[in-house]
């Protein structure tokens, strides 16, 4: 048995080889030694006449372009649908049939386009601080925010957002995290929040760090903060501590992204892989129970809820949820389990019932929802992308053949989703997941064309 | 490479040579590829951090212990920075139901070849992903796993039992589904 499962080990991962100059690239990349530096550091003192021109530059740039987008027109009306997590196209967010946001390298710069996505402007507003990491978040076709986190001297951020599809930026107050000091952190597993917006004026910023010092065991450290003025203003909610790797786990239940809240007190955050550890001593859920991490007081304390769905085996000694609530309104989500199970909620959250699926291999991005009874679904092979197309909230299901080909050699088919009731995205995506082509329908899913590419 | 062949190099790169430090773990350069590529899926993204595991190794070689094992040591670096962008990227996009049936080139058929395995070890906990990957690709013994990984042995069994619970299906001989 062990043969076997090494060979099918090699028969995946195999194919891809090293390249046979990665160890001299690896070594020629190498600085001169210098023990310990740290990796977030500002720089020295020798760069300053440069660094001081370059913020002047970017002040100055940064004043036109704020000046310009205060005379710009106001921002247009928002959705009525909940704010879901950045799931599976975060990178590209089709909001309306022309208009859209990518933030394809993960960087916290977004591109808007308002032709379909045939053409992308970098719209993102200057960086607050030198160095750190930048996140962004988009709501609708209007309101954006980009988060700046730096580490140096201390633990700082700020938010900024538009209102007018990235024309203008308006920079929030800076917020000093105090709760943690920044040499208590890993320096190499520093990153920007997650964030979740429920409307334009209240959001959530949550923060997941590893402290050093015990690395591999990596022990986490999360800081959640809202805020109810659009981002310009940020309070601290909740913050927590915890540890997945290493039995038995006393420290605390495990926090992690995406968020979504359904209401000004009501959310929930996805950290399936780790919702039961064995030998933990912490009971943050009832073991081998179907849950999802939910709060009802704006995010302050959080619980584990249990599933309970008639006729479903809601036994489970491993990943059970696979994926983040998709909300499409305050009351209605859906929610994939392993297995393609797929559940609905019609209270907000508070009951799950069963829905079919018309495929045995789905996953949380296997099928998009425009509203609570309008759901595409798709499995494919590498030579066909059939989709399935319900109008009763998942409890019937109808065949579309497609033109997409789920394989080519510039990649596969990474997601599809559905602005409206004939227009439709999808884009083909590397195996990582690096974004090559964008992909539209305008007749509900059976013509496919390429509209605009990435690089 | 001999204890006191190593240690000299140790010495030697510590004092900022960086052929020395080559030689200490230039020929775990391969190893640490696969291990990032089998926790990572992504060609690109497992080069970026075997460089900047080596860049972190250098950096940290002033706190290598006497003694130390060089693979285990520089695998472990290799492994928490896969952790690390595992955690900042939340999704990935490939899914294959079944394999192409006539495939028309090499390359197609590279790719599709073990396109099931690869999915189902990306729907697994990274800390599971990368125990299969360290005991059944690397073929790594047990102890060294727990080295690298940094928790005990026990805790590798329980970690690879359940990885390998979820991966059953893609592990069963063909013709026990028949």
């Amino acid at each position: 048995m062990e043969d076997l499962i090494r060979s099918k080990m090699h028969e995946a991962l195999d194919v891809e080889q090293p390249d046979g100059d990665l160890r001299s690239r690896v070594f020629r990349s190498l600085p001169a030694y210098e023990a310990s530096r740290p990796r977030f550091r500002l720089p020295s003192f020798r760069w300053a006449p440069e660094l001081i021109a370059i913020f002047l530059a970017v002040a100055l740039v940064g004043g036109l372009l704020y000046a310009r987008g205060s005379l710009g027109l106001p921002g247009s009306g928002t959705s009525p649908r909940v704010s879901t997590p950045a799931g599976p196209f975060a990178q590209v967010s089709m909001m309306t049939a022309t208009d859209g946001w990518a933030d394809p390298n993960w960087n916290g710069h977004p591109r808007r386009t308002t032709d379909g996505g045939a053409h992308w402007t970098d719209v993102s507003p200057p960086s607050a601080f030198v160095g750190g990491a930048r996140s962004s978040h988009f709501l609708d076709a209007s309101h954006a925010w980009v988060v700046d986190t730096s580490w140096t001297p201390r633990i700082r951020f700020l938010a900024h957002r538009t209102t007018n599809g990235g024309r203008s930026w308006q920079q929030g107050a800076q917020v000093t995290v105090d709760v943690v000091s920044p040499a208590a952190l890993d320096e190499n597993a520093l990153g920007g929040p997650s964030l979740n917006f429920l409307d334009p004026e209240h959001g959530w910023l949550l923060f997941d760090w590893i402290l050093q010092a015990k690395s591999p065991a990596s022990e986490h450290f999360n800081v959640l903060y809202r805020t109810s003025d659009g981002g310009l203003h940020w309070t601290l909610v909740s913050t927590n501590s915890w540890s997945f790797i290493g039995a038995p786990l006393t420290s605390g239940c495990p926090w992690g992204g995406p968020l979504v809240f359904t209401s000004l007190t009501t959310g929930y955050m996805n950290n399936p892989d780790r919702t039961y550890e064995p030998g933990r001593t912490q009971d943050c859920s009832t073991p081998n129970q179907l849950s999802l991490h939910v709060t009802h007081d704006g995010g302050r304390t959080w619980q584990f809820q249990a599933l309970q769905v008639i006729g479903l085996n809601t036994s489970c000694g491993y990943v059970c949820v696979v994926g983040a609530p998709d909300f499409v309104d305050p009351l209605h989500g859906f929610l994939m389990l392993a297995g393609s199970t797929l559940l609905a909620t019609s209270d907000g959250g508070t009951t799950w019932s069963l829905r079919s699926t018309p495929g045995s291999s789905l996953d949380a991005s296997s099928i998009a929802w425009l509203n609570a009874s309008d759901g595409w679904a798709w499995t494919f092979t590498a030579a066909t992308v059939p989709l399935y197309r319900t109008r009763d909230g998942g409890a019937t299901w109808t065949r579309i053949d497609t033109n997409l080909v789920g394989q080519t050699r510039d990649g596969w088919i990474g997601a599809l989703y559905f602005v409206d009731q004939r227009t439709g995205f999808a884009y083909r995506a590397t195996e990582a997941g690096g974004i090559s082509v964008l992909l539209k329908t305008i007749d509900g899913g059976v013509t496919w064309t390429d509209v605009g590419r990435f690089n | 490479m001999t204890g006191k062949l190593v240690s000299d190099l140790v010495s030697a790169a510590k004092a900022g040579d960086r052929s020395a430090f080559d030689e200490l773990v230039g020929p775990f350069v391969n190893q640490a590829f696969r291990l990032a590529f089998g926790m990572l899926h992504d060609r690109e993204g497992a080069e970026d951090a075997v460089q900047e595991a080596a860049l972190r190794s250098w950096r940290k070689l002033g706190n290598l212990r006497a003694g130390t094992e060089m693979r285990p040591w520089f695998l472990a670096i290799v492994a928490n920075q896969c952790r690390t962008m595992v955690r900042g990227r939340w999704w990935s996009v490939l899914r294959l139901d079944s394999p192409l049936e006539s495939v028309g080139s090499a390359f197609e058929d590279r790719i599709v070849r073990g396109a099931d395995v690869r999915a189902a070890l990306r729907k697994l906990a990274i800390e599971h992903r990368e125990a299969l990957v360290l005991r059944y690709y690397l073929d790594l013994p047990l102890e060294e796993v727990a080295a690298i990984t940094g928790v005990p042995v026990g805790t590798v069994k329980s970690r690879i039992n359940r990885g390998l619970a979820a991966m059953r299906p893609h592990f069963t001989p063909v013709e026990a589904l028949t």
